[in-house]
């Protein structure tokens, strides 16, 4: 059985590969789009089987597995979408974009059972939930404050608000993921959720480059590696949890 | 529910169903402290001594009658 170091180094070595593949740009267009459409494809199933794997181990009845389950289904959510984004022909709106959206309430409920684990009366704690809601509004202000490029005049009210709208969605996962870190920062359980908001804090990323850049935009674009990557950084933060937690365990009697 | 069940049920949540039910075969209810200690030890390294002490507070307050010394340093 391959030691959890060495998937982490495995999945290091993917990432490196996709880059140069998105650098060296191989091969005429056609064969590059059908690269491009494969490594999109296999980057999102990896984390997903590695999700399964670690909902197998700690049992879909535990915290731990349900926030797992509902990151897989968000990636799966998100597959789907890009599947269906490739299809459409680089659409600015189309079916796609109802999966990408599927995903953030998925993902949010995975982080909300992640802040249960240490925390399980969250939901009835008004005073906190007021207060990651009240700075996640101050955030999304400030970010159109600063950003006004996220209308443009130009395109379609329902293609501002899809374009503008990843961002968002973005800004009001980032809120609660770094709230959970802090508050178990001296824990192993706070590595794989750092794994995680970088992976989330990837997808802004890539969203607002996005955002700016949506006109000349094409798949295969080397943008998509934001994307990709925080796949990857999903895939081994499942790999950590189920490491780390192992070490912790082992203080039991067999 | 005994706190054997209910640490059993807590560590299961945060490490999974095989932790769960290696609690409920070897340790046994007649000695509360061993398995008090084990909980913190896993919980202190899992979320930071200060969320698991809040977690096991929480936890103890439904066993008033039972004579639980904690770690050195815990609150």
């Amino acid at each position: 059985m391959m030691n959890d170091r060495k998937k982490i180094i495995l999945i290091a070595l993917y990432a490196i590969m996709i880059v140069a593949i998105h650098i060296m740009h191989p091969g005429d267009a056609e064969f590059y789009w059908n690269l491009t459409t494969a490594v999109n494809i296999v980057t999102a199933i990896i984390p997903i089987f590695i999700g399964l794997v670690a909902i197998r181990h700690f049992g879909i009845s535990s915290l731990q597995g349900k926030s797992i389950l509902f990151i897989v289904l968000m990636i799966i959510s998100w597959l789907v979408a890009d599947v269906i984004w490739t299809l459409s022909g680089d659409a600015l709106v189309s079916a796609a974009d109802i999966f990408y959206l599927a995903g953030y309430p998925l993902l949010m409920i995975a982080i909300v059972y992640g802040i249960m684990i240490i925390d399980p009366d969250i939901l009835t704690e008004k005073k906190k939930i007021l207060m990651l809601s009240l700075i996640s509004v101050i955030l999304v202000a400030a970010y159109f404050s600063f950003f006004t490029f996220s209308w443009d005049p130009e395109i379609t009210f329902l293609e501002n608000v899809l374009v503008g709208g990843y961002v968002v969605a973005d800004i009001l996962i980032i809120i609660p993921t770094l709230f959970l870190i802090s508050n178990v920062l001296s824990g192993t359980f706070s590595k794989p959720w750092l794994f995680i908001a970088a992976a989330n804090l990837l997808n802004l990323v890539g969203d607002i480059i996005y955002n700016i850049n949506y006109e000349t935009y094409a798949g295969g674009d080397p943008l998509d590696l934001t994307w990709y990557i925080a796949y990857l950084l999903y895939g081994a933060a499942f790999i950590v949890m189920i490491h780390e937690t192992g070490k912790i365990t082992s203080a039991l009697k067999k | 529910m005994t706190l054997k069940d209910d640490i059993a049920d807590l560590l299961g949540s945060k490490f999974g169903k095989e932790t769960a039910k290696l609690v409920e075969k070897n340790y046994s209810d007649k000695n509360p402290q061993e398995i008090y200690d084990v909980a913190e030890h896993m919980l202190s390294a899992f979320m930071g001594k200060k969320a698991a002490d809040a977690t096991l507070e929480k936890l103890l307050s439904k066993y008033g009658k039972l004579n639980i010394k904690k770690a050195k340093g815990a609150n």
